[in-house]
């Protein structure tokens, strides 16, 4: 055989054609598929085997029961617990990305010393030398803990006691607001039993929408049937305005006059079942106030003394804060005139310390301030806070995530995340059955990461005080009570306690003076911030929960702010447009968005995580929840 | 396959969602994206190219002032199902033992042409490479693989879940198995209701009979019901396409 | 003078070998010169494709509702107009209208050119490209997909096929005897490849127009048909055929205007606007009925209203006008009329309006399907393409001009050429 060119052109065809009879195409084809469907950078996923562990979550106050889900240990879902007392089978949509809370990209594993990063133990030892001065120079001590009723509040309250002059601080949270209010004119703990209750009505309090559990209220309003009326007042179209079975549009700011107006009518038409000077606060007057037509709030102020017992709540709102000091009064005023049976006395929790509002704390007296790590998933501004601090003041915060107010904080002790360490659960303060649980650790906690009791045993040893105790002592002072009922779930447990069987009685209800609004000229609208549960509280926000901001329109994001589509158009402002929105105390880039459920003349600002601190200084340092306002294209 | 998931009879899973019971809270959308592996939004990610598998959208009525939130996943055509007939490669599949139209990432190439044919605006497209924060892929559902960048996803009713429970009921010698979706586990008003729908007895079958489709008209035969007291939602559902008002496009 | 001109500008010694003989062509730095623009261009096109594939489609400004952008819109019009090549070889080799020999070669060229370019934007607009092939490997026969991507990658083999013996005929590669050989056995071939590219474009271009006459889901596309074909996949063939050979026009006489030379005799063109106008026509009529019978009865059925779909700014009724009529029965008219037609600035405005109409019927099918909600709560979205996404088109675009430029160049693509130069040197020495 020659090597011509044409047998070489014959070879090579004929070893081309045999190779497709030859495993070596197709199996270059396969492996070439499988590489393409599997990408080496994509993570994959945990191996190993599936138990169910229980906990309950600690994104906030509402103490919900969970079962975690997990693979060789490590939780990767989590899922309600049937039949729980406080959660009643539900849970928020914080709580479905809770697990993940300790991988967050804000996650802080190193204490911050004036804002640079030190190991755990130096900043634990920077907080122990700034209580220790403050102790020796005799300056007030505070700590800020936004879920008091713990045992590990008691031990706050303990290592205080070691500090003459100190005081113990709780922020303003929307379920503390009227039962509170109530607590103090009964003389003893107050509480709501919702389930009693035929008529409830909420004014600027978000009562569907993050308030309390969330499976327990929900519940309620998914299987009311023509049982329970929810009514809502409120100047927005809020979530809880879509859900109520009547929304009562009143004016920004108007709380406090509907409240009145309803109880000056219940005065008048000789339904109130206590003594009040209402009466002289005329229909004609609210309807002025509030915008309402006078038969509207005649309508609602029978059908609450008609259709008992009825529930009036106040409290405001996570992220736009309380109500004013008049409006909330007024609001615990109307359950005293409806006599209502749902308001109930409760047992306190053998170890519970009585909380001063943080509120009510005379401005720059504060020299330290310790802030626990729990959030109750509330806002509360730094210039609030700040307001109440003395000049040259130090805080000190207990934090396991990186947020603008930990950066601002002289030192910060790196703390577990939720789920990483033995936690407490109680119930919602306006609950009117107290309940105390322990939340078990899913997860082991970073090394070098304290617990926080363990971060009050060093500070009280630091300033030799005696130990403030621990956790423990909170199981035996509740068996010592016999009474209560537990509810087991796995390997977790809550206990509820039972009913108080005693009588509330109020006092004469102090006379409410309406507070005139202050009027700023050339601001002719209204900024309000807005918000839901646990987008500007203490700990950032699950990741996940970017599906319901970022990724849909379910919930504001950042930077957004919303008027009515008759408010742009008198300002000549465009649909999805820059704008500056300016207040008397500053001013704030903004992104329009058209919502016709935000009344005319209002400006809705989101307040959003690290975006939130930027949206409050535009409100002012003692109310937040509304400024004068007005919108600049930009 | 084998003979004996033959054997079992076809099932038509199905949904009945309650919008009066539908609180607009999210909780499902987010159990939803831990369920699946769904990462946390990209740092530029939007409305418009974000990863919802289920999303809750609102919806208002002018004339009463009503608000409804209506949760839009999936609608799991049964009827010449508009994803499967287009998609080129076969990368959707409807299982013939249940109804539910699959997508195979593995198999998808990312010509998005599904999605211009789902109606329901329910297929997403992975535009970025999915990420985690260090340590988060540990919290990873070992039952859904995570997507890559370039890929077409949907709600499957958590398959996921349907084959753990599959194979937990195969594991102790049963071919009997129930399952709950995340979404209808996390509802905390039990706004879902989830089953056969080839079982007359089941819930989703009886809740089914009193209920609306929406986009009924295009005949693609969804199997998510919807329900409502309310006349001006089942109008809405009803009467479809965009009331005609002169109005400028956003985005 | 002109003479001198020519002298000046003959290539100089570095490629004037592989130009043919007595084809006259500019020189070589200013061809270069020519093509630095056109290379700039592909250069940033090919750094934006290579942005998508290297990082994800965010690199877009296509999102989940406007899934398809620019790149499918200009993909389903570039193709479009490419159609003059399989419709001139069908008129030329099966049918033997002698007279468009004088086009074919650049027809075919066009052809590939359009073909292969929506191929590579194809590339980057998808998701997993290194997938494209599992098409073939695991096809779903029930979309029109599937029959787009079989007969696009059937047709651009065919294409590439009959550019061979145009390429083979260049000075230098004739030189080799194989060559030569071959391509005189593939002009043999030369009917049978047109039957096979007219059978592939024919049902390409319907499966395209079908691909959005399919979705049932989007009433304001889908349209009932006949058997498994909806009527876009009809009318999308016609219109094709109807721009093709207009377009096949357009291109030349743009060659015509950049080179300033006669190439090819006005009765091609004659020929190629008269069959223009008469399937114009035709699919102006079928056009017609197809959307009042969408309008009437599908949409109806659906439940949607007509007017909905006009309702939202900038897509109101005088998008419908400006398809139909303006730039469909008003162009169709002007290329049947002889009288019009023979005036070649209203032959050349004939073509460009036919054109422009096709062009802005895949944008209607494309971008305006994709803008209008179809669940009754959402709303009319607007997409903007972004500097990647039209970077990456123009990049094709440059990447079709350099390749027609090479062409015309070095092969020899109008056999008129010789003959009108001689007649327009007889010409001026008459003069």
């Amino acid at each position: 055989m020659t090597g011509t060119r044409r047998n070489l052109l014959a070879f090579g065809g004929g070893a081309a054609a045999a190779v497709a009879f030859t495993p070596i195409p197709w199996k270059l084809l396969d492996d070439v598929s499988i590489w393409t469907q599997n990408w080496s950078w994509i993570p994959p996923v945990p191996r190993g085997e599936i138990t169910v562990k229980h906990s309950a979550c600690t994104m906030c106050g509402a103490g919900c029961g969970v079962q975690a889900h997990c693979v060789g240990g490590q939780p990767f879902g989590l899922a309600p617990v049937a039949g729980h007392p406080l959660s009643h089978g539900g849970l928020c949509a914080l709580a479905y990305g809770a697990h993940q809370m300790p991988y967050h990209a804000r996650r802080l594993r190193k204490g911050l010393s004036r804002g640079a990063e030190v190991a755990p133990d130096v900043a634990l030892a920077h907080a122990v030398e700034i209580l220790r001065d403050a102790r020796d120079a005799r300056r007030v001590v505070a700590v800020l803990d936004e879920r008091p009723g713990r045992m590990v509040s008691a031990m706050y309250a303990r290592l205080l006691g070691g500090l003459p002059g100190s005081v113990y601080l709780t922020p303003p949270a929307p379920e503390r607001a009227t039962a509170g209010i109530l607590s103090g004119w009964a003389g003893r703990p107050a509480g709501f039993d919702f389930e009693k209750a035929r008529t409830i009505l909420s004014i600027g309090t978000p009562l569907l929408d993050g308030f309390g559990a969330a499976g327990a209220l929900l519940a309620l309003w998914a299987n009311r049937e023509d049982r329970v009326r929810f009514l809502h007042a409120e100047p927005r179209q809020s979530h809880t305005a879509a859900l109520a079975d009547r929304w009562i549009a009143i004016r920004p700011g108007s709380e406090a006059a509907f409240a009145l107006g309803l109880a000056g009518v219940l005065v008048r038409d000789g339904l109130a079942k206590a003594p009040a000077p209402y009466g002289a606060f005329s229909l004609e007057e609210a309807a002025r106030r509030t915008g309402l037509r006078p038969d509207t709030i005649l309508a609602v102020a029978h059908e609450l003394a008609g259709r008992g017992p009825a529930l009036v709540i106040g409290g405001g709102d996570p992220v736009s804060g309380p109500l004013p000091r008049d409006a909330e009064q007024s609001i615990a005023a109307l359950n005293v005139l409806l006599g209502s049976e749902a308001v109930c006395p409760r047992h306190p929790l053998p170890f519970e310390r009585p909380a001063t509002p943080l509120l009510d704390v005379p401005d720059g007296t504060i020299s330290v301030l310790i802030a626990d790590a729990a959030s109750n998933g509330c806002a509360l501004p730094e210039a609030v806070l700040r307001r109440k601090l003395a000049n040259n003041a130090q805080i000190i915060r207990l934090s396991a995530f990186q947020t603008t107010a930990a950066r601002r904080a002289d030192v910060v002790v790196p703390v577990a995340a939720p789920s990483e360490a033995l936690e407490e659960v109680t119930a919602p303060a306006c609950n009117a059955r107290a309940a105390w649980g322990l939340a078990p650790p899913l997860v082991e906690r970073p090394e070098g990461v304290y617990t926080v009791p363990e971060v009050v045993a060093r500070l009280a040893e630091g300033c030799q005080m005696p130990a403030p105790g621990s956790i423990d002592e909170a199981s035996e002072a509740i068996q010592a009570l016999g009474r209560g009922s537990t509810f087991e779930f796995g390997d977790a447990s809550i206990w509820t306690d039972s009913e108080d069987s005693g009588q509330l009685e109020f006092a004469a209800l102090p006379e409410i003076r309406l507070e005139e609004p202050s009027l700023a000229d050339g601001f002719p609208l209204t900024l309000m911030p807005a918000g839901w549960r646990g987008a500007a509280a203490a700990i950032p926000l699950p990741p996940l929960t970017t599906k319901l901001y970022q990724e849909s329109e379910l919930r504001p994001g950042a930077r957004e702010a919303r008027v009515h589509p008759a408010t742009a158009r008198d300002l000549g402002l465009a649909r999805q447009s820059r704008a500056t929105a300016e207040t008397p105390y500053g001013s704030a880039a903004v992104s329009l968005r058209f919502d016709e459920s935000v009344p005319p003349g209002v400006v809705e600002v989101a307040a959003h995580e690290d975006d939130a601190a930027r949206v409050f200084a535009l409100c002012g340092d003692t109310c937040w929840r509304s400024a004068p306002a007005r919108l600049r294209r930009s | 396959m084998n003979a004996e998931t033959v054997e079992r009879a076809p099932r038509r899973y199905g949904m009945v969602i309650d919008l009066d019971r539908c609180s607009g809270c999210g909780a499902c959308m987010v159990a939803c994206s831990a369920e699946n592996n769904v990462p946390p939004a990209h740092p530029q990610a939007t409305e418009r190219t974000g990863i919802t598998l289920l999303r809750v959208v609102q919806v208002k009525d002018a004339a009463s002032r009503g608000v409804a939130f209506i949760p839009m996943m999936c609608q799991q055509c049964g009827d010449d199902t508009p994803c499967m007939t287009v998609c080129p490669q076969q990368a959707v599949e409807v299982d013939k033992l249940t109804g539910v139209v699959e997508q195979m990432p593995q198999r998808c190439l990312g010509c998005r042409y599904c999605m211009t044919a789902c109606p329901f605006q329910a297929r997403f497209f992975n535009w970025w490479d999915p990420e985690w924060p260090a340590g988060m892929e540990t919290t990873l559902n070992p039952g859904a693989a995570p997507r890559m960048r370039g890929v077409v996803e949907k709600c499957d009713f958590c398959q996921s879940r349907m084959h753990a429970a599959e194979d937990k009921a195969a594991m102790e010698g049963s071919r009997e198995f129930e399952y709950t979706p995340a979404c209808v586990e996390a509802c905390p008003t039990r706004a879902i209701v989830f089953g056969d729908l080839n079982d007359p007895e089941s819930d989703v079958s009886r809740q089914a009979r009193n209920s609306f489709r929406f986009l009924e008209r295009l005949g693609t035969g969804p199997k998510v019901y919807y329900r409502s007291r309310r006349p001006w939602l089942r109008t809405l559902a009803s009467r479809v396409g965009a009331p005609p008002k002169k109005e400028n496009g956003n985005g | 003078m002109a003479d001198m001109v020519s002298t000046l500008n003959r290539p100089a010694v570095a490629d004037r070998e592989w130009i043919a003989r007595a084809q006259d062509r500019c020189s070589t730095s200013r061809f270069l010169l020519w093509l630095t623009p056109w290379t700039l261009l592909l250069a940033a096109g090919l750094y934006a494709a290579y942005l998508c594939l290297r990082y994800g489609l965010h690199q877009t400004n296509m999102d989940n509702r406007f899934v398809f952008g620019l790149w499918i819109f200009l993909d389903l019009a570039i193709i479009a107009l490419g159609a003059g090549a399989f419709f001139t070889g069908f008129l030329l080799y099966i049918l033997r209208w002698k007279e468009l020999k004088a086009v074919i070669a650049t027809a075919v060229i066009v052809g590939f050119v359009c073909y292969s370019g929506a191929v590579l934007v194809l590339m980057v607009d998808v998701g997993q490209p290194v997938r494209a092939w599992f098409t073939f490997w695991h096809p779903n026969t029930h979309s029109m997909l599937t029959e787009v991507t079989f007969c696009i990658s059937a047709y651009l083999v065919v294409l590439s096929i009959e550019y061979l013996p145009i390429l083979l005929k260049n000075r230098k590669l004739r030189k080799v005897p194989s060559f030569l050989v071959f391509e005189f056995e593939m002009h043999k071939l030369m009917p049978v490849l047109a039957g096979v590219g007219a059978f592939l474009s024919f049902f390409h271009q319907g499966s395209l127009g079908g691909l959005f006459g399919v979705l049932r889901g989007q009433p304001f596309a889908f349209r009932e048909g006949f058997g498994i074909w909806p009527t876009t996949f009809f009318l999308f063939i016609l219109s094709a055929m109807a721009v093709g050979p207009v377009f096949v026009m357009l291109v030349t006489r743009l060659v015509e205007a950049v080179t300033s030379k006669r190439l090819v005799r006005p009765q091609v063109y004659q020929v190629l606007a008269r069959t223009s106008g008469l399937l114009l026509t035709f699919y102006v009529l079928l056009k017609t009925i197809d959307t009042l019978v969408w309008l009437n009865s599908t949409s109806r059925q659906a439940g949607y209203r007509p007017w909905e779909y006009y309702a939202w700014e900038p897509f109101g009724t005088w998008i419908l006008f400006a398809e139909i009529v303006l730039l469909g029965l008003l162009p169709a008219l002007i290329l049947l009329s002889p009288k019009w037609r023979a005036r070649p600035g209203w032959m050349l405005a004939g073509a460009l309006l036919a054109c422009a109409g096709v062009v802005l019927n895949r944008f209607v099918l494309t971008i305006q399907t994709l803008a209008l909600p179809t669940l009754p709560f959402e709303q009319f979205l607007t997409y903007m393409p972004n500097w990647q996404e039209t970077a990456t088109f123009l990049g094709v675009i440059a990447y079709g001009v350099i390749v027609y430029s090479l062409s015309y160049r070095y092969l020899s693509l109008f056999p008129q050429e010789k003959e009108l130069a001689r007649e327009g040197k007889e010409a001026s020495h008459v003069s």
